[in-house]
């Protein structure tokens, strides 16, 4: 593994305490893995080539790139797509949860945002940032000049998670903020009533928006790696149960899978990508998903 | 089926199986807090499965729970069908020892007598009770009431059996025993029979005696413990003997005439046998006969003394089997003692020849004339009876059969002849007239009056019990003749009035009497005996005379009782000389012997008893002796005047013919439970763990609790199993590590 790639593991990444340098590592780790890997031709349109096409502008052939691969590539491609995304952040108590001590599903979340934050700005994609719990507290312009990314990354390392989250109002709000067809990344564990998160969902997707949806659990949420009795709380809720953790581990995982298919099963319904991660995953998978998606509306 | 245990402290410790329980409610770990957001997630999974998990884990701690009671069960070491509380060789013992001590227990096994082997068994049983045990030891000889003996006295004690002639059935013998050891207070009660389990020792038709304690034992357990029977075997399956079965005089020794000595000699076992039979008459070899014996057959051999024996003299003979050595030398010899009397007269008077040839045919076989027989007999009409005037004295007995009338000078030669001592039988029948026979002389001989002839409804009547089984004529034979007479048909019969001074041996079944008998005392007691019904039969039943099947060839009786009427009435009934060991012997003496002193000396010479001398007229009686062989009398008079008899004394003749006891008669003895058979060493040792220790079920136990491990741990690991995927934290476990259910 490559010096760069290492950045996308989250145990590494959480020793950068700097959220800009987090960004640009993330990326710069995903970039270097798509070179060795079968999805290498993205790494090209990330550099701002498209392949020649007849019509193109011959002045903007990339001869340099011909030397090296014997095909025509064009430079300048990104001014033709103008995609505004929104990274919209769930603020509630859950999110700050880590049962490892290591990353939180917050800060997880806040570090694949910064990522997609810093490659969009690259992109010249104008991308803006909403921060919700019962409705939206914090909300920043879309914009894709490089400040813009400073100001993102900015606004991303004041919030913190606390409070209870309001899912149906917050996007519905959300959906009101958007004025054009825009892509509306949500950064979020879910753990609250699904059927009005759902409706929510709806209601953005059928605004026009392209959403995808970032599921973010804890690692021990989603591998639940307890034993014995435990006297479990739900930080939000205050909620005790005390739980023989061997006894319910397999029913609680199934239950876990079940959470999780419902919501792809809803997210496939209205054409929304979903993506399920938890804090120990690497961020490629979450980059990929992101990639897919603007490569669909490409 | 009974359940014991072994340790029965150790079972307390089932009550573990309440740990789990106890683990569960009191020791509960302290559970870990822990934030955890997806608490939802968990909500709603318990609430589809809080049913299912509860399921699960009353299952798995019943199964832990089942699992601790098991493991302290079996540790308790549980038996079935245990009979006493503890299984130490240290366990003081009433200890009861039964020894059969019969004839067929010198059988030669090995060069040792099966009661050697039984000897043998028994100290390696007393090597096996602690000194603090008490024993009690009977055998069947003298089956009396046992004193609790030490180990190293009852050692001792049996150090000095020894084959014994006579013997009482082992259930006797188990009665005394029973009695003793139920009422000693050792913890551990055996009773050990040791026997080659003839039948002759045995009465298999009834239960042991005192198997009412043994029950009585097994309800209270408070005194101690439960009374164990093991019976030993001992001896072959299968047994090789030669042996005399019989050595009999077929007829009377009378004078002038050789006597013949008949002997039977049998082989018991699966081989043929060749044998010589010596005769040896008054000490002295007087011939021999080679045998050849097929598997289980038998051969005849006869031998004949001198044709001139003394009269009054006992002449003793003995039958001996030699030529190969048998295991079993009891039965190799047999002994007859016998005297040479004069041949008895009989004088039969009848109207017809066919009421007197059946009594004729009785006394004497063999009408030719000159043959050998026992008695002179002699036939008459009454109308001649007036010749027999001078010397009818000479006769021992006259038979009256069915004789219609006598006149009054012929019932006058047999009122003298009774009243000289001389015998009379009258057999009533159809010719006879009650007028003459009730007539004033009549009367005077006669035990009865008749009244009128009956003839009982239907098939008629038979004959009844013997109302007296202890008169000569019945004595010896009373239970077979009783047999005989209760299925012997009677069609008609006098009713007699028996006036008193009579009295009536023998009745029908309707209680009417048959034979009625008077005595007249004098020098010599006169008998008359009086059949009601006639003492001979028709070929057809509706003939006139045909009153009864008495004397049907098919009935043995008929011979036999006529043949002891002779001589009950010459005053002479003991004559007979051949006894069983164990039987009490009746000697006949002289009718004016007035023996002063009786001395008595068994066939090895060297003991000489004295007895009381009999009354004047009685028999002398020897009572039970034991000793096989030939036994000497003297009977001392007045002036030293010495008159020397004898007898011989025989082996009993299921002791030779061995037949062993069946599974079937010993469940009948001791209860089809109540006992444990044992045949050899091993098979003791095994009887003895099985009764001592019990079929042990700890193997089983063993097993169920395997099995109940396996299931627990199925269960655990079904119940907690990992979710497949990449979990892959430490401190995962299944089965009894985890915390209680």
């Amino acid at each position: 593994m490559g010096t760069a790639e290492k950045f996308l593991k989250p145990e590494v990444i959480r020793q950068v305490s700097r959220l800009d340098l987090r960004a640009k590592f993330i990326i710069e780790g995903f970039i270097a893995g798509l070179h060795a890997s079968p999805f290498q031709g993205f790494s090209v349109e990330f550099s701002e080539h498209r392949k020649y096409t007849p019509g193109d502008n011959i002045s903007d052939i990339d001869w340099n790139v011909f030397a090296k691969t014997d095909r025509f590539y064009t430079k300048k491609f990104q001014a033709e797509t103008n995609l505004t995304g929104y990274l919209v952040m769930d603020l509630s108590a859950s999110m700050g949860y880590t049962h490892r001590q290591e990353l939180t599903k917050f800060e997880y979340g806040v570090s694949l945002a910064a990522a997609l934050g810093y490659l969009m700005i690259h992109q010249q994609d104008p991308v803006g940032l909403i921060a919700f719990e019962k409705k939206v507290r914090k909300s920043l312009a879309p914009g894709s000049r490089r400040s813009q990314l400073a100001n993102i990354l900015s606004l991303l390392a004041q919030l913190k998670p606390e409070g209870e989250a309001d899912f149906q109002a917050s996007l519905m709000q959300v959906a009101g903020m958007l004025k054009h067809r825009s892509l509306v990344m949500i950064f979020s564990d879910l753990l609250a009533d699904p059927e009005p998160i759902r409706k929510a969902l709806y209601r953005l997707r059928f605004s026009g928006h392209d959403v995808i949806l970032f599921h973010i659990l804890d690692e021990a949420e989603a591998e639940f790696p307890f034993d014995g009795m435990l006297r479990l709380e739900d930080n939000e809720t205050g909620e005790v149960i005390e739980v023989d953790a061997d006894a319910i581990k397999a029913d609680y995982l199934e239950e876990v899978d079940d959470f999780r298919a419902g919501y792809k099963a809803d997210c496939i319904r209205a054409r929304i990508d979903y993506v399920p991660l938890h804090t120990g995953m690497p961020f490629d998978k979450a980059l990929m998903s992101y990639l897919l998606s603007r490569q669909a509306r490409g | 089926m009974e359940f014991s245990l072994m340790h029965a402290g150790l079972a307390a410790g089932a009550a573990l199986a309440a740990l789990p329980v106890i683990l569960h409610l009191f020791m509960r770990p302290t559970p870990k807090h822990i934030v955890f957001p997806a608490l939802r997630l968990i909500r709603e999974r318990q609430k589809k499965s809080k049913k299912k998990m509860r399921i699960k884990n009353w299952l798995l701690l019943a199964a832990r729970m089942l699992l601790l009671a098991l493991m302290a069960l079996a540790l308790a070491r549980p038996r079935l069908h245990s009979e006493t509380p503890l299984g130490d060789d240290s366990v003081p013992t009433a200890l009861g020892l039964v020894f059969d001590t019969s004839l067929s227990m010198a059988y030669l096994e090995n060069d040792k007598t099966l009661l050697d082997q039984a000897k043998d068994r028994a100290r390696e049983i007393l090597g096996k009770i602690p000194d603090s045990s008490l024993v009690f030891a009977v055998n069947s000889a003298e089956p009396g009431v046992p004193v609790g003996l030490t180990p190293a006295t009852a050692r001792k004690w049996i150090d000095d059996l020894a084959v014994r002639p006579v013997n009482r059935p082992l259930n006797v013998a188990m009665g005394q025993v029973y009695a003793a050891v139920a009422d000693c207070d050792r913890p551990r009660r055996e009773v050990y029979v040791l026997t080659d389990l003839a039948r002759s020792s045995w009465d298999a038709e009834r239960p042991a005696e005192g198997l009412d304690r043994v029950e009585k034992a097994k309800e209270s357990k408070a005194t101690g413990g439960q009374i164990a029977t093991v019976v030993l075997k001992l001896g072959p399956e299968e047994r090789e003997n030669v042996s005399i079965d019989e050595a009999t005089l077929p007829q009377d020794a009378a004078q002038g005439e050789p006597v013949e000595v008949r002997g039977l000699v049998r082989a018991h076992g699966a081989k043929p046998a060749k044998r010589i039979v010596e005769f040896y008459l008054g000490g002295s070899k007087k011939g021999q006969t080679a045998v050849d014996l097929q598997p289980g057959g038998q051969a005849e051999v006869r031998f004949s003394t001198p044709p001139r024996l003394k009269e009054g003299e006992v002449h003793r003979v003995e039958l001996r089997v030699t030529g190969a050595p048998d295991p079993l030398n009891f039965d190799d010899q047999r002994f007859v003692s016998f005297e040479v009397r004069p041949a008895l007269k009989v004088l039969i008077v009848s109207d017809l020849d066919a009421d007197s040839e059946y009594v004729a045919m009785a006394l004497a076989p063999d009408p030719t004339p000159g043959a050998a027989g026992g008695y002179q007999l002699e036939r008459t009409r009454p109308a001649e009876l007036a010749r027999y005037r001078d010397t009818l004295k000479d006769y021992a007995a006259v038979f009256l059969l069915n004789v219609e009338a006598l006149d009054d000078g012929g019932w006058g030669l047999l009122n003298a002849h009774v009243h000289e001592g001389g015998g009379l039988v009258v057999g009533l029948g159809d010719r006879c007239k009650p007028a003459n026979y009730n007539g004033p002389i009549a009367g005077q001989v006669l035990p009865g009056q008749l009244v009128e002839p009956v003839a009982p409804p239907g098939q008629g009547t038979t004959f009844g019990k013997i109302a007296d089984a202890t008169h000569p004529l019945f004595d010896r034979y009373s239970r077979e003749i009783d047999a005989q007479f209760a299925v012997m048909p009677v069609y008609r019969y006098w009713k007699v009035n028996a006036p008193s001074g009579s009295r009536t041996l023998l009745n029908f079944a309707d209680g009417a009497p048959a034979l009625v008998e008077r005595n007249f005392k004098g020098a010599r007691t006169g008998r008359v005996l009086m059949w009601s019904t006639p003492l001979a039969r028709r070929v057809l039943r509706s003939e006139r005379g045909a009153w009864n099947e008495f004397p049907n060839s098919s009935y043995w009786a008929f011979p036999v009782i006529m043949n002891l009427t002779i001589p009950y009435l010459a005053g002479s009934t003991g004559r007979q000389l051949v006894f069983e060991a164990g039987e009490d012997v009746l000697l006949g003496m002289a009718p004016d012997a007035r023996p002063q002193d009786v001395l008595i000396t068994g066939p090895d010479g060297k003991t000489t008893e004295r007895i009381a001398p009999p009354q004047a007229g009685e028999p002398l009686k020897v009572a039970a002796p034991q000793q096989l062989g030939q036994w000497t009398v003297v009977a001392v008079g007045p002036g030293d005047a010495r008159a020397t008899m004898g007898f011989s004394l025989n082996a009993p003749l299921g002791e030779s013919r061995f037949a062993p006891m069946e599974a079937a008669d010993l469940d009948v003895v001791f209860g089809k439970d109540g006992y444990a058979l044992a045949g050899d060493d091993k098979a003791l040792k095994k009887v003895t763990e099985l009764i001592r220790v019990g079929h042990e079920i700890f193997p089983w136990l063993m097993f169920l609790i395997l099995i109940l491990v396996t299931l627990e741990n199925y269960l655990a690991n079904t119940f907690y199993k990992e979710s497949p995927g990449p979990a892959n934290i430490a401190g995962t476990s299944t089965g009894m590590a985890q915390a209680g259910a």
